[in-house]
């Protein structure tokens, strides 16, 4: 695998590890290293420098001896950020390490984050992680701490015609060579208040072309569906299936289903989400 | 998102504000901010920080617009304020798309059930569509978003695989439960009476915690630092137990029992002096039903 540049000026010994806070010019190693950790979820805010400097350098209460550093010969294996109240906002640790050795950076960063919120006598210290990372949560149960169910993001789509565009593009490698049917969505709000298109055009083909509320427009084949239920497709919070099953979603005529299921699942957010406290909070 | 505070918006309602006259909404402008952070403060519980914290969070973040802060007035006074930060994304690697975070959301109380909320909502809507956002969204519990935000905006929870991992660290916040719980104890007539017959001393084994003491009196029950040289019991908690305190009293009374049945919570001298102690709790129990 390529390596990554997480690699700091002054080094310590090559085979030693070492424990330390922030010092400048860390956060290009620092963000780097969480959009390479996270780069398999979805949910999350994508890391830059300067959205990193903002959102914990600056932010009010936070110190430098705050954010704790593991690395060994100068590359970092994890960092946590320790925020009021002993809520840590960040926890990253490198992926490319093995589990085993993973769960053992886990630990000597949370030891120190730990030693750091007594120190600043916090009566609680917080971790929000993926429950999938088992190492992370190995470390954390084998310290004594207790898995609570967290707040977490809730959303809803603005813009439907600018996200499936988006998706589509981004996925464009997915759509099958020739597959170009075009698709009418007749676009109801559902439990939705603000629904700003009731007709949504889609042509694939390169590029796939996506307009709002076209004017006589020809389509393949029409779905008639819900804001609402199209965020539940889009989001995994329902199946095709049951959504055409309880008739949350018609499509007419009834031969284009397998289109519009092909045309769904190039829009389903497969990723597990995760979202960490610094995230907007 | 401050989901009890557009909860509580929404629900709650005043004479004054029915009266109130039309409801303005308009973007943020300098020398806002300490209103806004006043009707914060007033509707946070708990308080919720200061005109520096606010700043930081708002109009420091790079790529703050004024339209991200709207506020609402009623006959030229601010009454309450919407808060959005624009950030990208992640769908999945390489795929970002831009969200609305947002979060504190206030109407004072006196101008709630004026449906501000919703006429912010459709505002801020129509605005981010200009601008070109895609999602709008908050952090909440799954269960409010369920029984409210999803009814009422259609907001969906994505299911998540984030989790959280709590550990209590020192004494203050188990002194402030024992305290609570002990208030709730001592309501009961037959509980002081009790107590006031036979006053109770525990000591406390807590894993990674310094030594402390619970004293239980018919005036008060309360947990105290370092060991009590004269305690009828001594206790040791699995630090599993402590965790049970960040619920509520019944779960933290279910824990205690069940981790006492399964062996894991030890009472030293409990069959020395716990007999004796029973039958003193239960006769000053009884003189105050015999009383």
């Amino acid at each position: 695998m390529k390596r990554l540049a997480v690699h700091s000026v002054g080094s310590f010994h090559p085979l030693i590890t070492n424990i330390r806070n922030y010092r400048p010019g860390d956060e290009e190693l620092l963000v780097a290293l969480w959009n390479l950790a996270y780069a398999d979820y979805a949910g999350y805010v994508k890391r830059t420098a300067a959205h990193w400097r903002w959102c914990i350098l600056e932010r009010p209460g936070i110190d430098t001896a705050d954010i704790i550093i593991l690395e060994k010969g100068g590359d970092v294996l994890g960092y946590g950020i320790l925020g009021l109240n002993g809520t840590v906002l960040e926890l990253a640790v490198d992926p490319r390490l093995s589990a085993g050795r993973r769960e053992k950076v886990a630990e000597r960063v949370n030891n120190a984050l730990e030693e750091r919120s007594r120190t600043r006598g916090d009566e609680m210290i917080s971790f929000e992680v993926p429950q999938i990372d088992e190492a992370i949560c190995r470390a954390l149960r084998r310290a004594g701490y207790r898995e609570e169910t967290s707040e977490s993001l809730n959303m809803a789509i603005i813009d439907p015609v600018g996200l499936i565009r988006k998706i589509l593009a981004h996925r464009g490698t997915r759509i099958s060579p020739g597959w170009s049917p075009s698709f009418l969505l007749e676009v109801m709000p559902g439990h939705y208040r603000f629904c700003p298109y009731r007709r949504v055009h889609i042509q694939n083909g390169s590029p796939v072309a996506v307009t709002a509320d076209p004017i006589n427009a020809m389509a393949d084949y029409i779905v008639g569906i819900a804001l609402s239920t199209l965020a539940d497709l889009i989001f995994r919070r329902t199946t095709f299936e049951s959504a055409l099953k309880a008739g949350r979603i018609t499509v007419q005529p009834i031969s284009g289903l397998q289109d519009v299921a092909t045309l769904i699942n190039l829009l389903i957010i497969d990723k597990p989400w995760y979202t960490p406290h610094a995230d907007g909070r | 998102m401050a989901g009890s505070n557009m909860n509580e918006a929404v629900n709650a309602s005043s004479q004054a504000g029915r009266e109130a006259g039309k409801v303005e909404l308009r973007e943020y402008a300098s020398g806002d901010e300490k209103k806004i952070v006043q009707i914060l403060s007033r509707s946070h519980a708990n308080g919720w920080g200061d005109e520096k914290f606010w700043r930081w969070k708002h109009v420091c973040r790079s790529g703050f617009v004024k339209e991200d802060v709207v506020v609402a007035s009623v006959n030229n006074e601010m009454v309450g304020c919407f808060h959005g930060a624009v950030l990208p994304l992640t769908l999945e690697a390489g795929l970002e798309v831009p969200m609305n975070f947002e979060g504190d959301f206030a109407v004072l109380p006196e101008y709630r059930k004026l449906g501000i909320p919703d006429q912010a909502h459709d505002l801020i809507s129509h605005r981010l569509l200009e601008r070109g956002v895609m999602l709008r969204g908050g952090f909440t519990s799954k269960e409010l978003n369920e029984r409210f935000y999803h009814k009422r905006f259609g907001y969906i929870f994505v299911p998540t695989v984030t989790t959280q991992f709590r550990k209590i660290l020192g004494l203050g916040l188990l002194q402030q439960k024992v305290e609570a719980y002990g208030k709730r104890l001592l309501a009961h007539s037959r509980v002081r009476q009790a107590l006031n017959r036979q006053p109770l001393m525990l000591n406390l084994r807590l894993e990674n915690f310094p030594p402390c003491h619970i004293e239980a009196t018919e005036q008060f029950i309360r947990l105290r630092e370092g060991s009590s040289l004269t305690s009828d019991l001594d206790v040791r908690l699995p630090y599993g137990t402590l965790g049970a305190l960040v619920q509520d009293e019944v779960t933290l009374a279910r824990s205690i029992i069940l981790n006492f049945l399964i062996g894991r919570l030890r009472i030293r001298g409990l069959l020395r002096k716990g007999p004796r102690l029973l039958i003193s709790l239960c006769l000053g129990a009884m003189s105050r039903q015999s009383s």
